[in-house]
């Protein structure tokens, strides 16, 4: 007997919904996941007429299906907005410079234009410099603060006040448990809002907020998008992971259970004798900051005078080892220079123009192959191996 | 270091415990212990406004025992220590018997006596088995011949169902077990099981304080099943009444009736501990309930249990910092506290089914570019309710694991605040 299609009863059903687990057909698959992120846009006036909106590329999947779904519907819908491929070059070697490849290709095949800014030439240090200086147990912070910051700045490059990035409802349910468990109550109210504004700086969305990541997988894998699936070289073993095995187990009980979290934490609300951070300027590169000096001009400051734990851990600690650094570093502390001043915020200036970029030759680039999602409707017939790192 | 054999607090005594990262000596550890207990008392806004009857909630597990005792030592106040005022009029001690549903509980009523009538002579002892909601004390103006029959045709986003009448057939005790007993049965999944078991215990637990004129209600939440719960009800979708939930003072969805949690800082840990120091281990009910020596993927809150004891053995600040971030928690300003849920009497957001409409479509009908994707709302039958409307979000989601007839078997409470929530919204209408 072949199974008919839930929602439309007309075509065979080929798919089991993550989110629901109802049995559909791949064009009604289609149709509601775009619908949702629609509807997403639209109930939460994401967009204005005539923004210029950057979408934060990566390459992998979330940022190729964004693109994809942003310039559709977009069109579909008339949203008005100008689109542009915003990307970062952290300068990780075997990975990042790969993944570049993919939205270089991705610029071409969506006929947007692309920028990408580099930690080299925004701070003076790559990714695997800095992992040479600091070792592989605080280099995700490093990453994380610069990569904030760049875009930004790239954003300003473009001439764009609105940042799109491809976060999912794991990540957003992810991020929630994450807060809790560290008692990080500030970023706990702050989490769930689908759009950040600061008061100068570039405003950021995140229309993916209630998409799940499987779905995105499925989406990518039956319109056959071009994307880059490989964790970061870098990336440790970190208490993220510990949240993220717990919210996979939680949505195998219960698939609703990643929406339901996201709809606990927007009811969240924070005592209001509890001290929050205030928000002020970095005083030397004109960055938002809590502080007067921002974290990045912070941990630049240690990079560069050879204490490159300025910046991270407690107090107690933190002395301590800039002490013990002080005193290894000091036969190589004439030799090194600062490396390159970063621009202050309000110089930055904007490309006039931006020329498209061409990507290599793809036999030379190492793409891994995509994943092959595993909600597929006759996937008990597959005895092959399964994309296990889910 | 040297320092790891004397007790961290008093410096002279050999350090034999271990909590958390400190090290206490015998003496010092009773102390704190009892000491957090009377903070959570001390600091308790409306135990400083007014005295009362306290109902004790004792399930006959290690921290129900636990708090008995702290209670008892603070209810008594020495003749010559004048500072010490008497903050607790009288105590009552309340057992739900839960033996319908788990046979290893069988007798648990008569050993609580027992032991009440022995260790605390001053209190009073009240027991009530869970089959009781049935009967006509649990519900104000009963109606047991109304019960709700589910219908065909709902969507995922409604639940439709028809009052009928329907013989009561009620009238045993044997009866109201049988009754019990299907109603948990029908329900799929031992999440949604959990979840209306202790929301019937907590409606009891309720009632029964009011009919006994009591102004508080003592629960034995320790801090690591508040941890727990926090995470929990987080996954289930409870955010909007998780301050309530588990909250050291609810005294705002009760009106006239605070619910206290005195051991909210003590770590399970610690009352093992404090049980066996003051041999109070003998009457300890191991407590069984519908997670007792499942898997951990059996349920939301087996697997946060599970989760949050293996993080804390690795990272032992962990249940302290989820307690504290639940203890800043507050409910939300706008909150409507006259909506109640029919399930589980914690109020609810307007809005939820719109909510879900946006978020999870299902129509594919309009395909059309120019419309907006609306889902209708079906044109109901005039007799038929949707349920949804009258349930908070994380109620509805259960819902969605009962079994088609198990509607029909709902406590008589929830099928009335479903009737009259529907009833007053009908007048309103016309």
């Amino acid at each position: 007997m072949v199974k008919l299609c839930v929602l439309c009863n007309e075509n065979r059903a080929m798919i089991k919904r993550p989110k629901t687990g109802q049995q559909i057909c791949q064009q009604c698959f289609f149709y509601v996941f775009e619908t949702e992120i629609h509807n997403t846009i639209i109930d939460n006036n994401l967009f204005k007429r005539g923004e210029r909106v950057a979408i934060g590329a990566s390459g992998g999947k979330d940022s190729t299906v964004l693109a994809h779904v942003l310039k559709t519907l977009n069109e579909r819908y008339d949203y008005g907005c100008e689109l542009f491929l915003l990307s970062v070059d952290e300068g990780i070697t075997g990975y990042r410079d790969d993944s570049l490849e993919t939205v270089k290709r991705n610029q071409q095949q969506y006929e947007l234009p692309l920028k990408i800014v580099s930690y080299a030439d925004l701070y003076g240090w790559s990714m695997d410099e800095i992992v040479q200086e600091v070792g592989r147990k605080n280099n995700c912070t490093f990453c994380g603060v610069f990569r904030r910051q760049a875009l930004d700045r790239g954003a300003v490059m473009l001439g764009v006040d609105h940042i799109v990035t491809g976060h999912n409802a794991d990540d957003i349910a992810e991020t929630i448990l994450m807060n809790i468990f560290r008692g990080d109550v500030a970023r706990l109210g702050r989490c769930t809002e689908i759009f950040t504004q600061g008061e100068s700086m570039i405003r950021r969305s995140k229309p993916f907020k209630y998409t799940y990541e499987k779905e995105i997988v499925m989406y990518a894998y039956f319109k056959k998008l071009d994307y880059f699936s490989t964790e970061c070289i870098y990336s440790p073993n970190a208490y993220r992971g510990h949240a993220r095995t717990f919210l996979k187990d939680l949505e195998s009980i219960r698939p609703s259970a990643i929406i339901d979290i996201i709809h606990s934490g927007e009811a969240f609300e924070i005592k209001s004798d509890i001290k929050m951070p205030t928000q002020k300027t970095c005083e030397r590169c004109g960055y938002m900051s809590s502080n007067t000096i921002c974290k990045a001009c912070m941990m630049l400051e240690g990079l560069n005078k050879g204490l490159p734990q300025l910046g991270i851990g407690r107090e107690t600690t933190r002395t301590r080892r800039q002490l013990s650094d002080a005193t290894n570093n000091e036969e190589t502390e004439q030799q090194r220079t600062t490396r390159k001043t970063v621009q202050h915020f309000s110089k930055i200036e904007r490309d006039t123009t931006i020329a498209p970029i061409k990507p290599r030759d793809p036999s030379l680039v190492n793409t891994p192959p995509p994943r092959v999602p595993t909600h597929i409707l006759d996937d008990s017939t597959k005895s092959e191996k399964k994309d296990l790192s889910w | 270091m040297a320092n790891n054999n004397f007790c961290c607090k008093c410096k002279t005594g050999q350090a034999t415990i271990r909590i958390r990262h400190a090290f206490y000596c015998h003496d010092c550890f009773l102390f704190a212990v009892v000491g957090k207990y009377r903070t959570i008392l001390g600091k308790s806004r409306s135990m400083n406004r007014a005295k009362g009857k306290v109902l004790l909630a004792c399930s006959g597990g290690p921290s129900s025992i636990s708090m008995l005792h702290m209670t008892k030592e603070f209810m008594h106040v020495e003749p010559y220590a004048k500072k010490k005022i008497q903050v607790l009029d009288s105590a009552l001690v309340c057992h739900i018997d839960e033996s319908a549903l788990f046979e290893a509980q069988n007798g648990s009523t008569q050993k609580m006596k027992e032991m009440v009538e022995k260790e605390f002579p001053n209190m009073d002892f009240l027991s009530s088995s869970m089959q009781d909601i049935f009967l006509k004390d649990f519900t104000k103006d009963a109606d047991l011949d109304t019960v709700l029959k589910g219908m065909d045709g709902s969507s995922d986003y409604d639940y439709l169902v028809k009052p009928i009448k329907q013989e009561s057939t009620l009238n045993s005790e044997t009866d109201r077990i049988d009754r019990l007993r299907e109603l948990f049965n029908g329900i799929n999944k031992n999440t949604a099981k959990e979840d209306l078991y202790w929301h019937i215990k907590m409606t009891m637990l309720v009632t029964l304080a009011k009919k006994e004129g009591c102004s508080y209600i003592f629960m034995g939440d320790t801090a690591t099943r508040q941890a727990i719960k926090m995470i929990s009800m987080t996954g289930k979708g409870r955010g909007y009444s998780i301050p309530f939930d588990i909250g050291v003072e609810n005294d705002i969805t009760f009106p006239g009736l605070t619910i206290l949690r005195p051991m909210k800082d003590m770590l399970s840990k610690e009352i093992g501990l404090y049980n066996r120091f003051k041999d109070l281990e003998k009457y300890v009910i191991p407590p069984t309930d519908f997670n007792t020596g499942k898997p951990a993927k059996s349920s939301i809150e087996r697997l946060t249990e599970e989760f949050i004891t293996t993080l804390d053995r690795d990272f032992p600040s962990t249940v302290s910092t989820i307690s504290r971030t639940a203890s800043k928690l507050t409910p939300l300003n706008d909150m409507d506290l006259s909506k109640k849920c029919a399930i589980c009497n914690m109020p609810y957001q307007a809005g939820i089914e719109d909510w879900r409409r946006r978020i999870t479509v299902t129509n594919v009908k309009d395909k059309s570019p120019d419309a907006i994707p609306n889902e209708e709302k079906k044109k109901l039958d005039d007799s038929m309710i949707d349920m949804n409307e009258y349930l908070c979000y994380s109620c509805q989601v259960d819902m969605k694991d009962y079994k088609n007839d198990t509607v029909s078997r709902l406590p008589p409470y929830s099928v009335k605040a479903i009737l009259d929530e529907y009833l007053i919204n009908d007048n309103d209408e016309e």
